[in-house]
């Protein structure tokens, strides 16, 4: 894969460096052929001025030397006799005075050379050459020879430039002009070869520059601008891959709201392919339901040019199933601003709507069931209620018949017996012994017995009534001083504190607010327990103390005692349980009382206790001292 | 002495209370007629003479000693029959229960009644409680409510 990028990366590097190449060239031709073409008529100008320039001074010389020899003005040049050209005096005056001027100056370029030439013997013949570093005279070459062809139109009295061989069989670039005077030919001529040797030196260099160049702006592609591109191809990819791999569905529409771009979840979503709608109207995918909502918010997005999100629509799939779908609709601006489309993102929120759904039923469920459970937790609440009814009454009821008719039986046995001894007595007769027995051990044994029994239900049910009572009464909340409360039933313990010699330690305890008698009742209980349940092997200690906080205020009772085995602590705050030993009288109620009132208060009791060093019970209240402020404020 | 002509109803729906209330007004020496009835309804029909009480002796004075609890009509609901009916109104009504409950008392004191007098448990209690009672029967005047 990597390999193969790196032969596509090198490809289309060639191709580029190719492309940059063939138009530097081709620039590189048209540049030079424009300044070729001038350079040859600039130099063909020279030439041409040369030679006319040249010419034209032979002939004004020649004529002035006419004028004073004698010359055959009247034969044509060619129809001279051969010797006719130097011979003449005049002629070589003439000829000899040009040599001479020639003689004493340069010359022309490195090849640039003038020639004079005449016709002798059909042959030319050539009177003077002179280049830069050249002046020699008298050559000749036959007049059909294909050599020296611009001297031949020089002396065919042809006036012009052109290209082409010299005497020396070299091509040349040469401008040739008749003398007329001297039936002479003149030629300035350069080298065709010089002319164009600076071109192709320039071209070569240029080229080279070129290369370099090109070379120097690859290195400088592959190694910035290549990156760049890179980066870019790979920030496409990117995109790409994130279009193609997340679960949203991305899409565009143009503003006819026809598909112009659908991402391939359509299939998971729709079960269509991208390319399959495109063009499609987005709207055939919408639930006719919901068709007027994307509408309206196709509107807004078009009109407020802002991005609307959370869409909630039913969208019809391939198979005509109904989904869910969440949609997000931004607009497509052009340059302009003109809104030319949308796009958006689609989320499947079908499960999610099942998942809603199914928890709205569970929570409807869940409400019925709380309900339900609520009246049977009232109606329990309620019998709770009456138990105090069904103890008050339904037990007490038997239990007065019970005593009561143990009772009337009492008094009418004493009378029986009363009478039955006396019987006896009067008539002498002893009581049989079954019925001395019966009478004076068996029936009041059985009658103190179901009294201790009736006696013993009596007490338990008195308690019973009385913790059910806790639940019925009303509360009454007032401002409480915990200390009053503490040494009220400390008073009336006073008789058993001076008995143990007990010391009793008081922190200040804080002006509460709660109900008084519950507050009473449940101090009275924890105090008359730590004083009963004193060691008596040692002076009793007990301390009290509280701690206050925001919420609530717990208050420490704690004493020396005799304590209590972990076993047992976990069941003091059960009905009738006494733990220990039962040596002190008790009904196995107090602390259920005291448990029962300190709920309801909004507490909590918790003992904490070592067998033979002593216990602490802490309880808590909520502080509602700050509520009652607040309703006196208000 | 007692008007002979006052006469006393005990209803309650266990007998054997009725039995222990009557035996206990009788050694105290109180020796007028006592009816006893069972529940709320009965002793409705024994006041306004209606059911099996139809053609029963006319009443001129009368105590009703009354319980709460009672299958059927329950004390509480005779007691508010009896004492919104001006008929019946001026007939001193006396709560003999085993209930001491407060808002029971309550109600029935808020609802007319004359006296709430709770049965003790203990047998001693019991039967003093009731010979106090026919005492105070037999030492007041119980005016007439016809």
């Amino acid at each position: 894969m990597q390999k193969n990028k790196g032969i596509k990366e090198n490809k289309n590097f060639l191709w580029l460096a190719g492309l940059m190449s063939m138009v530097a060239l081709a620039t590189l031709v048209v540049v030079y052929s424009v300044l070729w073409q001038t350079a040859v008529t600039q130099k063909k100008s020279d030439l041409v001025h040369i030679a006319q320039s040249q010419a034209r001074l032979i002939e004004a010389i020649a004529r002035f030397d006419m004028r004073h020899n004698r010359i055959d003005w009247e034969t044509p040049i060619g129809e001279r006799g051969p010797t006719s050209l130097l011979s003449e005096r005049a002629g070589a005056d003439t000829f000899s005075q040009i040599a001479d001027a020639h003689r004493h100056y340069q010359g022309f370029g490195i090849t640039g050379e003038i020639l004079i030439a005449g016709i002798e013997n059909s042959q030319i013949l050539f009177l003077l050459r002179h280049g830069s570093e050249l002046f020699e005279e008298s050559k000749s070459i036959p007049m059909d020879s294909h050599l020296a062809e611009p001297m031949r139109r020089a002396l065919s009295n042809l006036s012009g430039t052109m290209v082409g061989l010299d005497y020396d069989g070299v091509q040349v670039l040469a401008a040739y002009e008749p003398v007329d005077v001297l039936n002479l030919g003149i030629v300035a001529k350069v080298d065709y070869a010089e002319v164009r040797q600076p071109f192709i030196k320039a071209g070569v260099i240029t080229l080279v520059i070129t290369v370099i160049i090109i070379f120097i702006g690859g290195i400088f592609f592959r190694h910035f601008a290549n990156p760049i591109a890179q980066q870019i191809i790979e920030n496409e990819k990117k995109l790409r891959n994130l279009v193609d791999n997340i679960s949203e569905w991305i899409w565009e529409v143009d503003i006819e709201g026809r598909l112009v771009f659908s991402s391939p979840q359509s299939i998971e979503i729709f079960g269509f392919n991208p390319i399959e709608r495109l063009n499609n109207s987005f709207f055939d995918l919408i639930k006719p339901e919901n068709i007027k909502v994307i509408e309206k918010s196709f509107k807004e997005c078009q009109d407020y040019k802002r991005s609307i999100s959370e869409i909630e629509c039913m969208c019809v799939t391939n198979t005509q199933q109904l989904i869910h779908l969440e949609l997000s609709i931004s607009h497509i601006a052009d340059s302009d601003g003109n809104v030319i489309g949308f796009r958006g993102v689609g989320h499947d929120i079908s499960e999610r709507i099942i998942r809603e759904i199914e928890l709205q039923d569970y929570r409807e469920n869940l409400e019925l069931m709380v309900k339900e459970r609520t009246e049977e937790l009232e109606q329990i609440n309620t019998e709770m209620r009456n138990f105090a009814y069904i103890i008050s009454h339904d037990l007490r009821s038997p239990l007065v018949s019970i005593t009561g008719f143990t009772g009337e039986l009492k008094e009418d046995f004493d009378l029986i017996s009363d009478c039955a001894a006396k019987q006896f007595e009067l008539s002498g007769d002893s009581c049989p012994e079954p019925i001395k027995e019966a009478i004076q051990e068996r029936i009041p044994e059985s009658i103190y017995y179901i009294n201790t029994a009736t006696e013993k239900m009596s007490q338990l049910i008195n308690s019973i009534l009385t913790l059910s009572r806790v639940g019925r009464r009303q509360f009454y909340f007032e401002t409480v001083d915990l200390t009053e409360i503490v040494n009220d039933s400390l008073a009336s313990l006073a008789f058993q504190l001076e008995q143990f010699s007990v010391t009793v330690k008081i922190d200040s305890l804080p002006i509460v607010v709660t109900d008084k008698l519950a507050m009473e009742q449940i101090i009275a209980n924890l105090l008359g327990n730590a004083v009963k349940y004193l060691s008596p092997e040692r002076a009793g200690e007990i301390y009290i103390r509280s701690e206050i906080s925001e919420e609530k205020i717990l208050v420490y009772i704690k004493d020396n005692g005799r304590g209590m085995a972990e076993n047992d602590l976990a069941h003091i705050f059960d009905l009738f349980k006494r733990v220990g030993n039962q040596d002190v009288v008790g009904d196995g109620m107090g602390l259920t009382y005291v448990q029962a009132l300190i709920r309801r208060l909004g507490g909590k009791v918790e003992c904490s206790s070592e067998l033979n060093v002593g216990s602490e019970f802490k309880f808590s209240i909520l502080n509602q001292r700050n509520k009652l402020g607040d309703r006196e404020n208000g | 002495m007692a008007d002979s002509n006052l006469t006393l109803v005990l209803v309650d729906d266990e007998p054997a209370h009725s039995t222990l209330v009557k035996r206990n007004l009788k050694k105290c020496g109180l020796k007028n007629e006592m009816i006893i009835l069972s529940s709320g309804q009965q002793l409705l029909d024994y006041v306004f003479s209606k059911a099996q009480f139809e053609n029963r002796e006319p009443l001129q004075k009368a105590i009703i000693l009354l319980d709460i609890n009672m299958p059927g009509m329950s004390g509480i609901e005779a007691l508010k029959t009896l004492k919104t009916n001006d008929l019946t109104r001026k007939i001193p009504v006396f709560m003999l229960t085993t209930t001491d409950d407060p808002v029971e008392v309550e109600e029935c004191f808020r609802l007319g009644c004359n006296a709430y007098l709770t049965k003790p448990i203990e047998h001693a209690e019991f039967a003093t409680k009731i010979q106090e009672l026919g005492h105070f029967i037999m030492s007041n005047q119980i005016p007439s409510f016809l």
